[in-house]
């Protein structure tokens, strides 16, 4: 039971400070509004539990300013709240590439997991 | 209010339960998130059918984990953010939990003690008085009852 707590702790830990990341990056590439961007992030098993945990970090990126949201009217039903990255949120992600680089290789070189079998 | 609404009020209302200690501002953020997620997902199904709604809830989550991710998110922003004081409540609330239980335990100390006391006087004073009915074992020629 201890080791499951710890498996999910280090599924978490590893998604805490690089989840917002993969967000800012799929922004990167145009505007999403939320059902479409936790649903692209939810198909990724491995960066997510499920598709509400996602809310908490996108409110947390609006507030931190490195995301934007916009109202949209959509071609069907209600109006739809579209996210977009800032200028702040953009250098932010160029921020975490470089370092994310360095500190996985850095990892992979400790641990072992550059080796490939 | 149709089936499928009180489906989809029940797990809001279940999120904010969940989310009862988030600051007002918080759970009320994450509440207008939620609803407009479930707004804009039901607005895409053709038809609408409580299986299709049913489907949207289940994919949101667990609400107990979807408060959870919220709480962590307050004390670990980043650093252009405010920090916030979440920490002291939590930290305080948990001492106070642990006087609770000291206060119980010293109780029941208090009341072991009590009962232990009051169990010794009711044990010697029946003791006494069935001492004189009860025959007295042989070999024990010290006791003062038998010599009196």
């Amino acid at each position: 039971m201890c080791r499951v707590e710890h498996q999910a702790g280090l599924a978490t830990a590893l998604r805490r400070g690089t989840l917002e990341f993969c967000v800012l990056a799929l922004l990167s590439d145009g505007e999403r509004y939320g059902v479409e961007l936790v649903r692209e992030l939810g198909a990724e098993i491995a960066l997510t539990t499920s598709e509400g945990t996602l809310y908490p970090l996108l409110s947390r990126l609006r507030r931190v300013g490195w995301v934007t949201t916009s109202w949209r009217e959509s071609p069907a039903g209600p109006p739809r709240r579209y996210y977009s990255l800032t200028p702040e949120g953009a250098t932010a992600l160029d921020h975490f590439r470089s370092e994310w680089t360095t500190f996985r290789d850095a990892v992979d070189r400790v641990v072992g997991t550059d080796r490939r079998s | 209010m149709t089936s499928i609404d009180s489906l989809v009020d029940s797990y809001l209302g279940a999120v904010a339960q969940a989310g009862a200690d988030l600051s007002p501002q918080r759970r009320e953020d994450l509440l207008a998130d939620l609803r407009e997620h479930i707004t804009t997902a039901r607005a895409e199904l053709d038809p609408e059918t409580e299986a299709g709604v049913r489907t949207i809830l289940d994919r949101l989550g667990d609400p107990a984990s979807i408060a959870a991710e919220a709480r962590q998110d307050e004390p670990s922003q980043p650093a252009s953010m405010p920090a916030t004081n979440s920490h002291v409540p939590q930290r305080r609330s948990s001492s106070r939990v642990w006087i609770a239980v000291l206060a119980v335990l010293g109780a029941v100390l208090v009341a072991c003690c009590i009962a232990g006391v009051l169990g010794w006087l009711l044990f010697t004073n029946s003791a006494g008085e069935v001492s004189v009915e009860e025959p007295l074992p042989v070999s024990s020629p010290a006791q003062p009852s038998q010599t009196g």
